[in-house]
């Protein structure tokens, strides 16, 4: 009997584990990996979407450093929270990078800042980041 | 008022260079159309700006907001004028643009390429900035 009490206590254990394994420390996870083939996202302002058509590159080709991510928010108040944002996103734009811009970051995890949380995971790179656009959401 | 000009289009080679690389890449949904044989930022787009084929058009106002967008990264401003608030891009010198500050804005309407249904088919393209000393 103190046997399948054991098995059942173990069972239960591994189940409850890899439900918490689904879900992060706030509640429901809502960040998926892009989508093979190397996607990703930038949340920014209508002036920034001007400027990558304009110019085919993020951020408008602006010298510095140019972040994006491979997390998907649904939105801008869990984007502006998880990337640490200074300023609430007006839109979600995912596209694919043409070149091979040289990261310095490399998928890291975002820290505190601004008053927000963190914890997304960031790319970096001071190269020019030429993208093709593949779709863009504005947040409500 | 003492207003200092802080960009000039014609300086930034950068831009004129990146966007009519991606004007003339036919491959490219980047870049604007060219119209009437003016690329932009050529010598002959200049002078059509000048003799007034391609009109400019001037916002006069308060810088209200200076800020960052995007990943913090992207530096923008919003100035408030009789037509309400809009925002820009922050060009040239940096450090000019101050919460407060009057300002003046021209820029010209040029057609994307291809447009999306969010920026529509004009982009307000600025060729010159002058913030009050």
């Amino acid at each position: 009997m103190k046997k399948w009490i054991y098995l059942i206590g173990l069972m239960l254990f591994f189940v409850a584990n890899t439900n918490a394994a689904k879900s992060d420390f706030f509640g429901e996870r809502d960040v998926v990996a892009a989508k093979g083939g190397g996607n990703a996202f930038r949340y920014m302002s209508q002036a920034e979407l001007k400027a990558i058509q304009e110019t085919g590159y993020l951020r408008g080709g602006l010298s510095g450093e140019t972040y994006f991510t491979k997390d998907l928010y649904k939105s801008a108040a869990k984007a502006q929270s998880r990337l640490s944002l200074g300023s609430s996103p007006a839109l979600r734009v995912e596209f694919e990078i043409l070149n091979n811009p040289t990261l310095l970051r490399n998928g890291t995890k975002v820290l505190p800042a601004n008053g927000m949380i963190g914890r997304g995971a960031e790319f970096m790179t001071t190269d020019l980041v030429k993208v093709r656009l593949i779709n863009w959401q504005p947040f409500r | 008022m003492n207003l200092k000009q802080i960009y000039n289009l014609k300086n930034d080679s950068r831009r004129i260079k990146i966007i009519q690389e991606a004007s003339l890449d036919k491959n490219s949904y980047a870049g604007y159309k060219t119209e009437n044989g003016l690329l932009f930022g050529t010598k002959e787009w200049f002078n059509a700006i000048e003799k007034g084929m391609i009109p400019i058009h001037t916002i006069k106002g308060i810088i209200s907001r200076v800020y960052m967008s995007g990943h913090n990264d992207y530096p923008e401003f919003e100035i408030e004028s009789n037509e309400g608030k809009t925002t820009w891009t922050r060009e040239g010198i940096d450090a000019a643009y101050k919460v407060g500050s009057s300002i003046e804005l021209i820029y010209v309407e040029q057609k994307y390429k291809r447009p999306t249904d969010i920026t529509g088919a004009i982009s307000k393209c600025v060729i010159e900035i002058k913030i009050a000393e």
